[in-house]
């Protein structure tokens, strides 16, 4: 097409008029010979109501126009015009603020009191970082008794600290404890709405980095899934085996959501099926050598690099004998004379590695405290 | 409910300056104004002068805008124009993350070749153009900064050449670009394939090797090579096995049908055109797998073909067609978008399952001008197949349906093949309108041959009846003997082919005076 641009912002899209193009089209209208255009005084009547007409649609054509257009796309709209575009073009509806709310005892010494419930509705809790909130006591305070108060911010928005300190205090009363209940939530703001409205497309150039059954099993249970393996099911030819894995056992209930999902977005001539991996106990041996005081904290971070170890296997992979020596390894080299040694996994191969079978997921037997022997030197 | 008093029509039509001035006239009537007192503009009445100058105002820089935007807010709607604004474009850009397609260059391959006499010379990025002197179409010498051409006397060298400007008008054959314009003492040129077929990496894992070329590659001396009709020759090994065992088929429809070829042969030549010829690798036991699948491109001269801005239609049922492609699972709009994603100058998609494989999606591309080139048919088949499912999944170990394979999905792509569309017949027109019907008559036949569908898709069909339509739009009082490629009957557009018009129906019909 000739003369195409591609436009990328409102003003490629259409143009606005110039102030002289409007004069110019408006002015062939006025000049007829009736009309002595060219002998206008400044501050003539038709020549005043030309000028301000002209300036009138340039403004009404351009700028009003320019916005008008700019609040029809998600990314140029803001406001009220950018909610109706997400709510009707990507059926997106941005959530409000809510405010947050934090449960404090407060306690009241011997030598004052007793106060009522209104009196301490009086209260005003502060958080560390100034927040105001109002309080709502469960009932009056003894003298040296305690009393729960939920107080409500006054603010809408994320809670950010605790309360620390009354407002409006009586004589005597001091926060016992402080405890934020609710945290309330900033809402959406036009920048996070127009990051929904973006995202509403998937992009059709990115490389998916897993497979379209993981990142549905993931949308689906992704709080109780963590580990997967796909394999081509022996039972229907062309159908995959989806085995689901976490830090421990994925209950039945969770398969099932999974499934449903599966069963969902799948294309009707697909047979995909969920199942659970089960737990393969993965227990490790060895000797250990380390100065006594040392033995508690390198029992520690060596157990919890073997569990993150084994939490990070692959379903139907190998553990290796060698993730078991590093976590140790690095939780005694503070001690030069320390030593590992007589280092196996039960049930391993010749290679000193443990073959998982394809539905099996590593979880440790026990702690590496009581599988392994620490000697203290 | 809506209590607008408007339709969607009344909102989107542009409101003539009569409609406003009269509607302004109607206001002022009812505020009590003697609006049929004032005199005529005509005579210079200021009130009517003024009413005329406010409704022309309005209609010119607001009614048409205003009717635009709104138009331009739905796809099959909304238009690019530069006079009402580019609203599709921009609807598409913003609200469905789909971009126009831009026109592109057309890129030649030529072959530059110094004589006896030539300077020995290196030569850089627009040092040298060439052009057809058939089109006057022009090509410049298009290299990296700091990369050169070396031209010895009595060598040939070949060099990526791009049009001049973008376009689709830039699609001049084989043999066609040979005159420089640079005149360089002893050069010559010409826009030649410089291999007889592009090989992009095999599927599978044999270790073997296939090559192909069109003629036998057991002769050594000089052979009249000619370019096979097919666009892609495959091979793919059936049973595995070395030279002279196991078992391979071919295929030169895009992977639909394979033929048996029999055992793994040294050499073995395809029936349809081309040889084939097979290494072993010595160091395997087996050289050729079973499933591997070996790909050869027919070269073009042509590198890439340039296009033209996707037109407003086709560009609305791409909009449209994103809907569908939401879907993680590949369907036909997902894949026909990641074509034309993958390679710019891919204007058609076709696409099936494959009826040999499971979970196999056999891809058919095209461009603006004809067949989509080797680069492009790789480009888009390494673009889908990145994105598809269930990747190195091997065949269930135990299967309880004998031969069951893997799930994994994959892609095969191939070019269109041309099918030229040669139209004969009689037609009679007044002696006063037979120029203009010629030269009227090649834009809209060519518009609507050049718009139809990869054949084996819905809509493949030339119809005999478009062309009765446009001839008698033309002015023809009659037509006899209409028929195409031979047949007095529709044609049905043969599956993986594209439909092109050939020649120019100035001769290709017989154009009678009455």
């Amino acid at each position: 097409m000739s003369g195409f641009i591609d436009p990328e912002t409102i003003a490629d899209l259409l143009p606005s008029p110039t102030l002289a193009q409007v004069k110019a089209f408006l002015l062939a209208y006025l000049s007829t010979p009736e009309n002595p255009v060219s002998d206008w005084e400044s501050g003539a009547a038709l020549r005043t109501m030309y000028e301000m007409e002209s300036l009138l649609i340039t403004d009404l054509s351009g700028n009003f126009f320019a916005g008008l257009l700019a609040n029809g796309y998600a990314d140029t709209a803001g406001g009220t015009s950018l909610a109706r575009v997400a709510h009707g073009w990507y059926e997106i509806d941005g959530a409000t603020m809510t405010v947050a709310t934090q449960t404090v005892v407060v306690a009241c010494d011997a030598a004052h009191g007793p106060y009522s419930t209104p009196q301490l509705n009086a209260l005003l809790g502060i958080g560390s970082d100034s927040t105001p909130y109002s309080a709502a006591a469960a009932g009056a305070i003894a003298s040296g008794g305690t009393q729960t108060i939920l107080f409500t911010a006054q603010i809408p928005g994320a809670a950010r600290a605790v309360i620390t300190a009354l407002g409006n205090n009586l004589p005597g009363l001091s926060i016992a404890s402080a405890a934020i209940t609710t945290f309330g939530s900033s809402g959406d703001n036009d920048t996070t709405v127009q990051a929904a409205c973006a995202a509403r497309w998937p992009s059709l150039i990115a490389i998916p980095e897993q497979d379209r059954l993981v990142t549905w099993a993931l949308q689906a249970a992704g709080a109780l899934v963590t580990r997967f393996r796909l394999d081509a099911d022996p039972a229907f030819p062309g159908g995959v085996l989806l085995t689901l894995g976490s830090t421990g056992s994925v209950s039945g209930g969770t398969v099932t959501l999974v499934q449903a999902l599966l069963d969902d977005l799948s294309p009707i001539t697909d047979i995909n099926t969920a199942q659970a991996a089960t737990n393969k106990s993965i227990v490790a041996n060895g000797v250990v050598t380390l100065r006594t005081n040392l033995i508690p904290t390198a029992q520690a971070a060596a157990n919890a690099a073997w569990v993150a170890y084994n939490a990070g296997a692959q379903i139907g992979a190998k553990v290796f004998l060698e993730a078991l020596n590093t976590a140790v390894g690095d939780a005694i080299k503070s001690d030069p004379f320390s030593n590992f040694i007589g280092q196996s996994l039960t049930g391993a191969g010749a290679d000193g590695n443990v073959v998982l079978a394809s539905t099996e997921q590593p979880v440790p037997g026990g702690t590496l405290a009581t599988e392994l022997t620490w000697n203290g030197t | 409910m809506s209590t607008s008093p408007y339709l969607f029509a009344d909102l989107s039509s542009d409101e003539t300056k009569a409609i406003l001035r009269a509607r302004m006239v109607a206001a002022l009537r009812a505020d009590g104004q003697p609006v049929d007192s004032w005199a005529p503009s005509s005579v210079g009445g200021s009130e009517n002068t003024r009413l005329d100058m406010v409704a022309g105002g309005l209609q010119q820089f607001m009614a048409q805008r205003y009717a635009a935007a709104v138009r331009g807010r739905l796809v099959f709607t909304a238009t690019d124009d530069p006079t009402t604004g580019f609203f599709l474009s921009y609807l598409g850009r913003k609200n469905y993350q789909l971009p126009k397609q831009q026109s592109t260059f057309t890129v030649q391959n030529e072959a530059i070749t110094g004589n006896a006499n030539a300077s020995a010379a290196d030569y850089g990025d627009g040092d040298l153009w060439v052009r057809s002197p058939t089109t006057g179409n022009r090509y410049r010498l298009t290299l990296a900064p700091g990369v050169t051409v070396h031209v010895a006397p009595s060598t040939t060298v070949f060099a990526p050449f791009q049009a001049e400007n973008p376009g689709a008008t830039y699609a001049d054959p084989e043999g066609t670009v040979n005159q420089m314009v640079t005149a360089k003492a002893g050069l010559s040129c010409n826009n030649v394939r410089s291999t007889d077929y592009i090989a992009p990496p095999p599927t599978g894992n044999s270790p073997g090797v296939i090559t192909a070329s069109y003629t036998d590659p057991r002769i050594l001396g000089p052979q009249q090579a000619v370019p096979p009709l097919y666009s892609v020759l495959r091979a793919r090994i059936d049973v595995s096995g070395n030279v002279g065992s196991g078992a391979f088929s071919w295929s030169v429809d895009g992977g639909l049908t394979w033929t048996s070829g029999g055992f793994i042969q040294a050499v073995f030549p395809v029936s349809a055109g081309g040889w084939l010829k097979f290494a072993n690798n010595t160091l395997s036991g087996t050289s050729f797998l079973a499933g591997s699948i070996f790909s050869f491109i027919v070269a073009d001269a042509i590198l890439q073909r340039g296009r033209d801005v996707e037109p407003d239609p086709i560009y609305q049922e791409h909009l449209s067609s994103r809907w569908s492609a939401l879907s993680l699972p590949p369907t036909r709009s997902l894949i026909a978008l990641w074509s034309m994603i993958a390679s710019a100058e891919v204007t058609k998609v076709a696409c099936q399952a494959d009826p040999n494989t499971a979970g196999g999606i056999l891809v058919t591309i095209s461009s603006q001008t004809g067949p989509a080139t080797a680069a492009a048919q790789v480009a888009v088949q390494q673009f889908i197949s990145d994105r598809l499912g269930f990747k190195g999944i091997p065949a269930p170990t135990s299967p309880a349906v004998a031969g069951s394979r893997s799930p994994e999905e994959t892609v095969l792509v191939s070019s269109a093949t041309r099918l030229p569309i040669v139209v004969a017949g009689t037609v009679y027109v007044p002696r006063a309108q037979i120029a203009a019907a010629q030269a009227g008559a090649d834009e809209p036949w060519n518009e609507y041959v050049g718009g139809l569908p990869i054949g084996g898709q819905r809509g493949a069909l030339v119809e005999l009846l478009r062309m009765e339509d446009l001839l008698g739009d033309l002015g023809a009082q009659d037509v006899q003997g209409l028929t195409i490629n031979g047949a007095a009957a529709d044609l049905t557009i043969p599956v993986g082919n594209e439909a092109q018009p050939s020649g120019t129906l100035t001769t290709s019909l017989n154009w009678v005076p009455v």
